[in-house]
């Protein structure tokens, strides 16, 4: 009997005690995002102050003097002619001078696909290299030297002979190396133009692929990203 | 009367003073200009790519040599921690939930051929694509600075999302202040999130940037 009256005092106190609990664990977190506001919102101020330091006469004059001297070796490094920019996640290239847009289009860029080699020494990823190249080669009537992954993806032997590696055609009428053996050439495959498709060379159509061939020349600037 | 001459030469002060300082050059500008030119020109000088990131406003560029590639304008970009530091900083880790995964060719096994009707964007390649790439992920500098990129959200989604950010940051500003580890977060949103996509894209592990707030 004692102990029924004693378990029921008990309830209504231990509802109060977690009520306090409750509301003291709000506070406390409210207490913590405030601080944290705080603390960071003195931080954020710092932001607006970066690089904002004032800056002496002697100094301003520097500055003045380095902001030309940089300015005239940012020309120098901007391409005289015209350049080409490849981007292979929309697959489409940009012909430019300057900022200058001269012509635009679709090209099919590396599938990103891995191939192992059966023989399980060596392996091929088909990307589109990226970064900065200069046209190194420019080649009409291109013929296509098939390199062994050509073979191994198809499942055929690799032949001794190099001539029977040669196929004509593939690569359309012009082919601009950048090295490594990769190019800017045709297809056979136009629907595919706009897509990850290739081995990691770049796919063009005809006319814009005729197009760049006459505007290029060996050095011409080439980026890939 | 003295009133009217009063403005007349009120007016002409202020119309000299306004003269003036528009022939002279603001000394925090020059300076600024400067210091941007100097870091910016120890990237642009070595071959590859770098990103700028405007926060104020809201611009990413991707360079090489000082020619701009590509452009992206976020919606949005917010930030909360420590400033980032006005240098170059590189890119360690890209961070996913669902990383894009290369296929792997199995020799001799014939592709699947593509439907005649079918348009280029139709139909499925066995290809790493630009829609394979993540639509929320976080890049990870250097120096500890998260950029978390982040597509638009709406109903309950957007109102999870802001309280995250305006619950969890003062909280994690507590957490880091404990640890004495300046960290700064940035937070990028794009409303179309192939935009998202093609930063993943673009910006390989490896890149350095300049990111600032002022210019």
């Amino acid at each position: 009997m004692n102990k029924k009256i004693s378990f029921k005092l008990l309830i209504p106190s231990l509802k109060r005690l977690s009520l306090i609990g409750v509301e003291l664990a709000c506070i406390a977190s409210v207490l913590a995002v405030g601080l944290g506001y705080f603390l960071g919102i003195r931080e954020f101020s710092g932001w607006r102050k970066r690089i904002f330091e004032a800056p002496s006469q002697a100094d301003l004059a520097k500055s003045r003097a380095t902001s030309d001297a940089l300015k005239k070796k940012f020309e120098k490094l901007v391409p005289k002619g015209v350049y080409i920019v490849i981007d292979t996640g929309a697959n489409s290239f940009y012909l430019k001078k300057g900022a200058e847009i001269i012509r635009e289009g679709l090209v099919s860029t590396g599938s990103g696909d891995i191939l192992p080699d059966p023989s399980g020494k060596r392996q091929w990823v088909f990307d589109t290299p990226r970064g900065e190249y200069t046209v190194t080669s420019k080649v009409e009537n291109p013929y296509w030297v098939k390199p062994d992954w050509a073979f191994i993806e198809e499942g055929e032997p690799i032949p001794k002979n190099k001539d029977d590696r040669v196929v004509g055609g593939e690569l359309g009428d012009y082919a601009l190396g950048f090295g490594n053996g990769y190019f800017l050439h045709g297809t056979l495959y136009t629907r595919l133009l706009g897509r990850n498709v290739t081995h990691g060379c770049v796919r063009i159509g005809d006319e814009d692929l005729k197009f760049l061939f006459k505007s290029a020349s060996i050095g011409t600037k080439i980026y890939i990203y | 009367m003295r009133r009217p001459v009063f403005f007349l030469c009120f007016g002409l002060l202020s119309v000299a003073t306004a003269v003036l300082c528009l022939g002279q050059e603001d000394p925090k500008s020059t300076y600024r200009q400067s210091k941007f030119f100097e870091e910016e020109y120890a990237l642009a000088r070595a071959p590859g790519f770098y990103f700028l990131m405007n926060l104020k406003d809201k611009r990413i560029e991707l360079k090489s040599r000082g020619i701009v590639l590509r452009t992206w304008n976020p919606q949005k970009i917010r930030f909360w921690g420590s400033p980032v530091p006005f240098r170059p900083l590189t890119l360690t880790r890209k961070t996913a939930l669902t990383l894009p995964q290369r296929k792997i060719i199995k020799p001799g096994e014939e592709e699947v051929a593509p439907k005649p009707q079918a348009k280029p964007g139709e139909f499925e390649l066995e290809a790493l694509e630009l829609k394979d790439m993540p639509r929320f992920f976080t890049l990870e500098l250097e120096n500890g600075t998260a950029i978390s990129v982040v597509r638009k959200e709406k109903g309950l989604k957007k109102l999870w999302s802001s309280l995250k950010w305006h619950i969890g940051m003062p909280i994690k500003t507590l957490g880091l202040r404990q640890k004495k580890k300046p960290v700064s977060f940035i937070q990028v949103r794009f409303d179309d999130a192939r935009d998202g996509q093609a930063l993943y894209w673009a910006l390989p592990e490896g890149i350095k940037g300049l990111i600032w707030y002022i210019y």
